[in-house]
């Protein structure tokens, strides 16, 4: 009885916090899965007593692989090493507690759930600050297996020495020896993920950097541009000027009919409005997905009426946000007929910031969805991740909304950012 | 439905005037123009005595104060006015105009024949918003609003609510879209017989479910999303499809 107990207890503490760790939601086949995994690591443990590394091995890459399978992420075998660790590290530290006070059986288990929830508690911590957002390149991921490695080596080194026979004096030095480890890869991996968090960021500020070059050298077309239209404008009065001399009323009519619809470009009255954007990354990135529109020959149309000065999420994740959201909005428009792509950015009061995104489209929104759905293999390999990217920045800030819907022939994409109190001091 | 007028060029002035006029005469009598001027000050100083239901602005004005000031005082006035713009460029700051002050329409000043049709249907489009403003249109609809723009969802076409990963939100599936907003599901409650909360996350539409599968207790959705059903709300649902399908014979 206490030993099934128990053995649940060591099920919940090891499952249960994984799918804790990893965000996901424990469903009933899942958890199927895992007691069927836990029955065949216990058979493993029983018939393989002479071994008892496989078990342990096993328990990492068993569950690490399920976990892997259902999140993706290579960070899913290092979880599943440092939990057992905790567990065991946790199992070790009460023991001892027990032991020098002389304390009750049933208060072992009690103090064990307590330190664990506490410990477990720590971990997710630990694992929001420094693994969020953070994509990994693949020898950081390599990296990390080998830890995880390397740490089950040192664990069943530490936990399988030779017992003393006092077992409390043994578990004391045992329980020094995995606190030290466990410090030692804390920080290998603290420091590690710092180290790949700047590259990234410097990566990004070097392709913000290359937006704008084009943005600059987009400005200098501009300007060509104005300056041919006004010495147009120079020849179009000078020819007017020719008709009335002559008093060519007719003539004039005909070449005013011609003349007449010419509007400037939207292409260029949108680069205009750029001007009134002063976060520069924003910036580089608007800049460069306007050009790739024009490019493919999209009708653009940008609206910035007032000057927008500060961001109210990290400007690293806004440039984030609309790259995908335009990048949707391009892909969901070539198709059509007269492709037109809309952009607003508006601030509504001093408290929220609108991004409008609107193009024509020939799809329903059923298969719009469907596009940006993660892994959709039609498209090829590298799309399909705006979804997913985008579903991760709005569980990071919830005051970020996002509507997306079709109106008509249009495909509408609206995200209201508000103003939250970290942001309440920078002015608009 | 009273319309008042600001247009500076006193052309085009004209030229709306006539439109308005004719098309109240021979097709909607109720229309009416309560004001006219070339001078948004006028304008401004007008809302506040006289009762006006829709607006029809041209946006540059070649005067000090800016279309979309005056549309912003015109909202701050009344919140449900009909604001029709005028502009002679297409296009100009369009979901500007929308969604700060929600401009129903915009014209754009092109041949005068082109100008007054756009005329009559805005103010058509403007007739019909005014008077449903008057029944019970309200209960068709649900209402999401972004910025001042407000998004009408018909309530056949919605799929399901559900409580959103981001605290305090709602989540919005419909046919044509996916909405979110602030709110919690028992503020819900008003909703028609055909909306049912099976689930503590779920509010679902029953007439836009494919399947109901008490076995496994989830239903599917038309568009293949699956929404669960909670252990004792199976009878109550039942009960309900029971009923809404004798009110149906």
């Amino acid at each position: 009885m206490v030993f099934s107990m128990i053995s649940f207890i060591n099920f919940l503490m090891l499952f249960g916090s994984l799918f804790y760790i990893c965000n996901i939601r424990p469903t009933i086949q899942r958890l199927m899965v895992c007691l069927i995994l836990n029955a065949f690591l216990g058979w493993i443990a029983l018939n393989f007593s002479a071994l008892p590394w496989l078990a342990l091995l096993g328990s990492v890459l068993l569950n690490g692989g399920f976990f892997y399978r259902m999140t993706k992420k290579s960070t899913a075998f290092l979880h599943s090493a440092s939990l057992l660790i905790i567990v065991i590290l946790i199992e070790y530290m009460s023991l001892f507690v027990v032991e020098r006070l002389q304390l009750a059986a049933s208060l072992h288990i009690l103090l064990i759930i307590v330190l664990f929830t506490l410990a477990l508690w720590l971990y997710k911590i630990f694992v929001e600050k420094t693994f969020h957002q953070v994509t990994l390149p693949i020898k950081v991921e390599l990296l990390l297996v080998i830890l995880s490695t390397v740490t089950i080596i040192v664990f069943y080194l530490i936990v399988f020495l030779p017992m003393h026979s006092d077992i409390v004096a043994a578990s004391w030095s045992k329980l020094m020896m995995l606190a030290c480890y466990f410090l030692f890869l804390f920080l290998t991996i603290w420091l590690l993920l710092q180290a790949v968090q700047k590259e990234q960021l410097a990566q990004q500020q070097t392709l913000a950097q290359q937006d704008l070059y084009t943005y600059m050298g987009q400005l200098e077309n501009v300007n060509r541009e104005i300056q041919k239209v006004q010495h147009d404008y120079a020849n179009i009065l000078l020819s007017i000027r020719g008709f009335l001399d002559k008093d060519n009323l007719y003539g004039l009519k005909k070449y005013f009919e011609k003349i007449a619809p010419q509007e400037q470009q939207p292409y260029i009255a949108s680069l205009k409005q750029l001007e009134q954007l002063q976060l520069f990354e924003l910036k580089g990135i608007v800049s460069a997905k306007l050009l790739q529109a024009h490019t493919q020959s999209i009708a653009v149309h940008i609206e910035i009426p007032e000057p927008i000065q500060s961001s109210f999420i990290e400007s690293i994740d806004l440039v984030k946000l609309v790259g995908i959201l335009m990048d949707n909005a391009i892909e969901a428009t070539v198709h059509h007929q007269q492709p037109h792509l809309q952009l607003a950015l508006l601030s509504i009061q001093t408290n929220e910031q609108l991004i409008i995104i609107r193009n024509t489209t020939k799809e329903r929104y059923a298969d719009i969805e469907k596009l940006f759905q993660e892994n959709y293999s039609s498209k090829g390999d590298k799309r399909g991740f705006g979804l997913y990217n985008i579903k991760q920045l709005l569980h990071r800030y919830p005051n970020i909304t996002l509507n997306t819907y079709m109106e008509e022939e249009w495909f509408v994409q609206e995200v209201r950012i508000e103003r939250t109190r970290k942001h309440a001091s920078s002015d608009l | 439905m009273r319309v008042a007028i600001c247009e500076d060029d006193p052309f085009h002035q004209q030229l709306i005037i006539e439109a308005i006029q004719n098309y109240a005469l021979f097709q909607a009598p109720s229309i009416d123009i309560v004001f006219c001027t070339q001078q948004p000050a006028d304008l401004l100083a007008q809302i506040a005595t006289t009762a006006i239901d829709c607006y029809i602005l041209d946006i540059e004005l070649g005067n000090a104060i800016n279309g979309l000031d005056i549309a912003k005082a015109i909202r701050d006035q009344d919140p449900l006015a009909h604001i029709i713009f005028i502009t002679s460029y297409s296009n100009y700051l369009q979901l500007t105009f929308t969604y700060k002050v929600a401009a129903l329409d915009f014209i754009v000043k092109a041949t005068p024949a082109q100008m007054q049709h756009d005329v009559v249907e805005a103010l058509q489009a403007a007739l019909t918003k005014y008077t449903q403003l008057g029944t019970t249109a309200s209960t068709k609809w649900f209402q999401v609003k972004m910025g001042e723009k407000v998004k009408n969802i018909a309530l056949e076409d919605i799929y399901y609510f559900e409580t959103s990963s981001q605290p305090h939100k709602l989540e919005l599936y419909e046919r044509n879209g996916h909405y979110s907003f602030y709110g919690a599901l028992k503020d819900l409650a008003y909703l028609d017989d055909h909306f049912f909360r099976c689930h503590k996350s779920f509010i679902i539409h029953l007439k836009n479910v494919k399947e109901f599968n008490f076995k496994s207790r989830y239903v599917l959705m038309e568009n293949g999303s699956r929404c669960p059903i909670a252990f004792r709300l199976i009878v109550p649902l039942q009960k309900r499809l029971k009923s809404l399908k004798e009110d149906f014979a």
